[in-house]
């Protein structure tokens, strides 16, 4: 019971911090590395690795957290990360079903353009935005890089669970 | 249709949807304006460090650039001195004149310090900060943000309880009544241009502006007070089968640097 409660409470201060130092720090950064989305990393991580309840409360928490220091509509975040952990399972569900290094890539990489996309377009209604982020450069760059980091930090974490779990496939699925 | 208990959709309806609805009855305020003020030294921290990291990150970038960068930094130095006691010079015959025709003077206002805790990243082009002082301090949407060196920063566009976002004057859509430090003394509106220059659009035809000029605020819609440096005149475009002018101002110090800020309060 102890260290479910535990284990409840290290998740909550670690996607607070996490938060925290996305907003606080990342969006400080160059162009380049503001592009890091660690709440994304950390959705998409939890979905794959403890189910989608949990990826649930992980946008929960995240979302409530982006949200306070947001000045867009209060619930922008939570409903667009939890939006893209449900098309994330789905998709999980549905095409990618093993559990190898390039379906977990690709999953990462699906829900780094639906985040981006369900934020855009819930930016775009909510803002009354002149013109729409589909039709700006700035928005494919900036996907484009949170892509690639989305990426690095997949393969980071999938080898680094795949040494510390046998769940997990190789790289490449054998031919049996 | 049963909805099961732990059905994950069913968690973040109820969940999430109490969030939403709480935040809006304002029920949750206190509960927020708490964790805003919890984690606000954690957030100036990372803020911090986040600066530091881009300032060395740029100057990197900029190394090459080093010997003629302080050469021309050098000559703007003595320039400014020069300018400088003059302008020492005609604030003291300004105060001595005011004082004898006992008017107020103008720079009679007040200014809140606030440090910057976050920047909003929502929209891909700007680059607008949030600060750590709201409406409890007695700040109100429109009110003039300058940097520690005095020179206009940007504006409040919006605030909360225990924060607020400012527009920084390059941000697109973030406008302030100017005027251009020339002899037709030219009156116009400042707004940002991509994030990284400012913009000074119509501008009738026949005024004369150069390179160089001074931009400053002009004062009007009486939020922020006039006289407060906005930046230089770098290009000046001027069609001749347009009717209007544009100028394009350079702000006077590197809006990616800040970390202290004051808000002026007239």
């Amino acid at each position: 019971m102890f260290k479910k409660i535990w284990r409840i409470i290290f998740f909550v201060l670690l996607l607070s911090g996490l938060a925290g130092i996305q907003l606080s720090l990342i969006f400080t950064l160059p162009d380049f590395f503001r592009q890091i989305n660690l709440i994304l990393i950390a959705l998409i991580f939890t979905l794959f690795f403890f189910g989608f309840r949990a990826a649930v409360w992980a946008a929960i928490i995240g979302g409530f957290w982006l949200d306070l220091f947001s000045f867009s509509f209060f619930g922008l975040y939570l409903i667009t990360l939890f939006l893209t952990a449900l098309l994330t399972e789905k998709i999980a569900n549905t095409w990618l079903t093993n559990r190898s290094l390039y379906s977990f890539l690709l999953l990462i990489l699906t829900a780094t353009v639906g985040y981006n996309i369900i934020f855009g377009v819930l930016f775009y209604f909510s803002n009354n935005q002149a013109v729409f982020f589909l039709t700006q450069s700035n928005f494919w760059q900036a996907l484009a890089y949170q892509g690639v980091w989305s990426l690095a930090a997949g393969l980071l974490m999938f080898n680094l669970a795949g040494a510390a779990t046998r769940w997990l496939k190789p790289v490449f699925l054998k031919k049996s | 249709m049963k909805i099961k208990k732990n059905n994950p959709i069913a968690i973040f309806l109820v969940v999430g949807g109490l969030l939403i609805f709480l935040h809006w009855t304002g029920i949750l305020r206190s509960a927020e304006n708490f964790l805003i003020f919890l984690t606000q030294p954690l957030s100036g921290r990372l803020y911090n460090w986040g600066m530091s990291f881009s300032r060395s990150y740029r100057a990197n970038q900029l190394q090459e650039d080093w010997p003629a960068r302080a050469a021309a930094l050098a000559k703007e130095v003595a320039d400014l001195t020069v300018a400088n006691s003059r302008y020492l010079e005609m604030a003291e015959e300004n105060r001595k004149l005011r004082a004898t025709l006992n008017f107020l003077s103008t720079s009679d206002f007040q200014a809140v310090t606030a440090g910057v805790i976050a920047k909003e990243a929502a929209a891909e082009d700007s680059r607008d900060i949030i600060i750590n002082r709201g409406s409890r301090d007695g700040l109100r949407s429109g009110l003039g943000v300058v940097s520690e060196e005095g020179v206009i920063i940007g504006q409040v566009v919006e605030v909360k309880e225990m924060i607020a976002k400012v527009c920084l004057t390059t941000s697109p859509g973030c406008q302030l009544p100017a005027a251009i430090q020339n002899q037709d003394k030219t009156q116009g509106i400042t707004s940002g241009d991509l994030g990284l220059t400012i913009k000074m659009s119509y501008i009738p035809r026949l005024e004369k502006i150069s390179p160089g000029d001074t931009v400053i605020t002009s004062g009007l819609g009486g939020n922020i007070p006039r006289g407060l440096v906005i930046g230089k005149v770098i290009r000046v475009i001027n069609e001749s089968n347009e009717v209007w002018q544009e100028a394009t101002i350079e702000p006077l110090i590197n809006l990616d640097d800040l970390t202290v800020v004051s808000v002026i309060v007239p």
